[in-house]
């Protein structure tokens, strides 16, 4: 199987596409000048799944340089002062409003920017020692609400299970959950419990792979998996009924829905925290990866030629590749960002 | 208000551009804002015109969080108000219109996860009878035009239930729901949606009941509906139930339910033939189910 893989795999195809993401991306993905940060993390983690950052030749062949992405991703660091308003620290997406902005109404950091930015520090080999900790984690007492959930900026947002994450995942970085009720966060995620045992993204909703990701990595990282398991008798067992459920040779995001390759992530990552990824078919799945990878590098969604490779599904596949493949970097399933990086930076602290 | 609209066209997801024009509407809208409201108060005249801007914005950008975001900031303070009795014709027929332009979404998408999120944001603010009664047919209407439309499924369950996470339905409602999931389950035994409401349906009511009587009679009568579809497949279609894997994983979770030693072995057995040979996907999983069976 192994020795397949490194044939079949454009490595050196995904490497020339996640660079030039990196350097430029096409017009009509205007609509992603606000969350340029995600981009980047998607290019960078990916780059670092297959390798790209261990070898200085291909840094100097492709002109990439960490120190210079550093410096971008904290340029887009909001400074809050204490005329700031407190939920601006963070990172905001893009130079969309300047660079090295003031924190003011209208500059404010955005959470899934600011999990974005850390995700991508710590994998560039940064010590985070620049990124304004004590802010950014009193900043998420004001973007959380009344029912557990929270915002993404303090401008106002909709609110869901995404933003949860985000804030779910910056204070396990950071290691200071000081600022967010985790008792108000574990009771919202509950109540987005469906009736066929997943979870959507607001309460009531329809269970939904990616929301379903979400919440357990939610959990997983404030250490209350086990006590929601046993709160809940019955639960665990209908959770990985649900996931299994999900594989028809790739993975849907809900039931009756399309294979789409992102979901081998959100659902494969949730079943790797269950301890339970390998009651997927994992050769199936990987044929259906596999059968995504475009000659350009990159995967698509599906595989039809028409639908071009785009980052978040390039990102997605690898992650979940990476779970398996040892020709690859693996990906942390709670975090989503480089495993050996995180815990050389756990390490040095 | 021109100068937003333009960068929106240019770049409709961008969040402060839309907090911008939110704040010069409702600076436009009179009388001025209400302190003591957490809701921001845009004039009924302003919200029609920019519920216009946004649904043109929309039609290419039907799954852009900021722009169903703005839809819901527009008309949050008139829902609301609907629910405390402050409404009037004109905000009733606001109401009327933003459930048709998302019954026009629907056309495209029926399954737009947005689109649902809205509806039943709307739903329970406004949380008018008439409204959850009416919902009904439009559930029944999405789902006689795909019965595997899981999205309507799940909106029924919501329906159902008036938007409440934590009131159990009533038994004499869950038998009606039982009927119409077997009777749509029987249209097609292959779809997940319908057997997993029934098997939810069955698990709500042993919370709710306990293991009673009446809980007992219902847990039956979805075993027997089971039984009943299983022998009309196979007698309609000639080929093996088995084949249903749903269905058959809905009998086992009913099977489990019942938990005497009978039901566990037939349970088993089940399990042990899907992963084997009707659902091999599963394998792995099949076949620590059958344990896990096995040792109950």
């Amino acid at each position: 199987m192994s020795s397949n893989f490194e044939t079949e795999f454009k490595r050196v195809r995904h490497i020339q596409y996640f660079v030039k993401c990196l350097k430029t991306l096409p017009s009509k993905h205007a609509a992603l000048d606000t969350n340029r940060l995600t981009m980047v993390h998607f290019a960078v983690q990916s780059l670092e799944i297959v390798g790209f950052f261990d070898s200085q030749e291909n840094l100097k062949t492709y002109s990439i340089s960490k120190e210079e992405i550093i410096e971008w991703i904290y340029s887009l660091q909001v400074i809050s002062s204490p005329q700031s308003p407190p939920t601006s620290a963070g990172f905001i997406g893009g130079s969309f409003l300047g660079l090295n902005v003031d924190g003011e109404y209208y500059n404010q950091g955005h959470l899934a920017m600011t999990y974005s930015a850390l995700c991508t520090l710590i994998t560039l080999g940064d010590d985070l020692k620049r990124v304004h900790r004590n802010e950014i984690i009193s900043a998420l007492k004001y973007l959380q609400l009344n029912d557990g959930s929270f915002q993404c900026v303090g401008l106002g947002s909709e609110y869901d299970l995404r933003f949860v994450y985000c804030a779910c995942a910056i204070c396990h970085i950071l290691e200071d959950w000081s600022g967010v009720d985790q008792h108000a966060m574990i009771q919202y995620i509950y109540s987005c419990k469906t009736y066929d045992g997943a979870l959507s993204l607001v309460p009531g909703q329809e269970c939904h792979g990616g929301s379903t990701y979400c919440g357990i990595a939610s959990l997983a990282l404030m250490g209350a998996l086990d006590q929601s398991f046993y709160h809940f008798n019955g639960w665990k067992d209908d959770l990985i009924r649900w996931c299994v459920s999900r594989q028809i040779e790739g993975m849907q995001g809900r039931p009756n829905k399309l294979e789409d390759t992102c979901y081998s992530y959100w659902i494969g990552a949730t079943l790797k925290i269950l301890d339970c990824e390998n009651y997927l078919d994992r050769d199936v799945l990987r044929c259906f990866v596999m059968a995504c990878q475009s000659d350009l590098g990159g995967f698509s969604k599906v595989r039809d030629e028409y639908h071009p490779p785009d980052l978040l599904h390039s990102f997605y596949s690898l992650a979940w590749l990476s779970f398996s493949q040892q020709e690859l970097n693996p990906i942390d399933c709670m975090l989503g960002m480089s495993r050996r990086h995180f815990l050389s930076f756990r390490k040095k602290k | 208000l021109e100068l937003t609209a333009v960068c929106l066209r240019l770049n409709p997801a961008n969040y402060t551009t839309w907090w911008f024009r939110r704040q010069i509407l409702s600076s436009q809208s009179l009388p001025t804002q209400d302190i003591n409201s957490k809701f921001t108060y845009f004039s009924e005249a302003l919200i029609c015109k920019d519920l216009k801007l946004v649904s043109e914005l929309g039609g290419s950008n039907p799954k852009n969080y900021q722009i169903w975001y703005h839809r819901r900031s527009l008309l949050e303070k008139l829902f609301s108000d609907i629910a405390t009795g402050l409404s009037n014709e004109k905000t009733s027929s606001l109401l009327g219109d933003e459930l048709n332009y998302i019954d026009s979404v629907f056309e495209e998408d029926a399954k737009n996860y947005h689109a649902w999120s809205h509806r039943q944001w709307i739903l329970k603010t406004v949380n008018l009878a008439v409204k959850w009664t009416e919902e009904v047919d439009v559930v029944d209407k999405l789902i006689k035009e795909d019965i595997r439309n899981n999205s309507a499924w799940n909106h029924r369950w919501f329906v159902v239930h008036r938007g409440s996470k934590s009131v159990p339905i009533s038994l004499v409602v869950a038998r009606e729901e039982m009927k119409f999931s077997i009777s749509k389950a029987l249209l097609d035994p292959y779809n997940e949606s319908a057997w997993q409401y029934c098997v939810a349906l069955v698990k709500e009511q042993r919370q709710a009941i306990g293991n009673t009587t009446e809980y007992i009679d219902f847990l039956g009568s979805c075993e027997d509906a089971i039984t009943d579809t299983k022998k009309l497949f196979e007698e309609q279609s000639k080929k093996d139930s088995m084949e249903c894997i749903h269905m058959i994983a809905a009998y086992i979770n009913v099977l489990e339910m019942k938990g005497d030693d009978k039901s566990l072995a037939i349970a088993q057995e089940l399990s042990e033939k899907l992963g084997q040979q009707y659902d091999t996907v599963r394998r792995t999983y099949w076949m620590l189910r059958s344990k896990q069976l096995q040792s109950m």
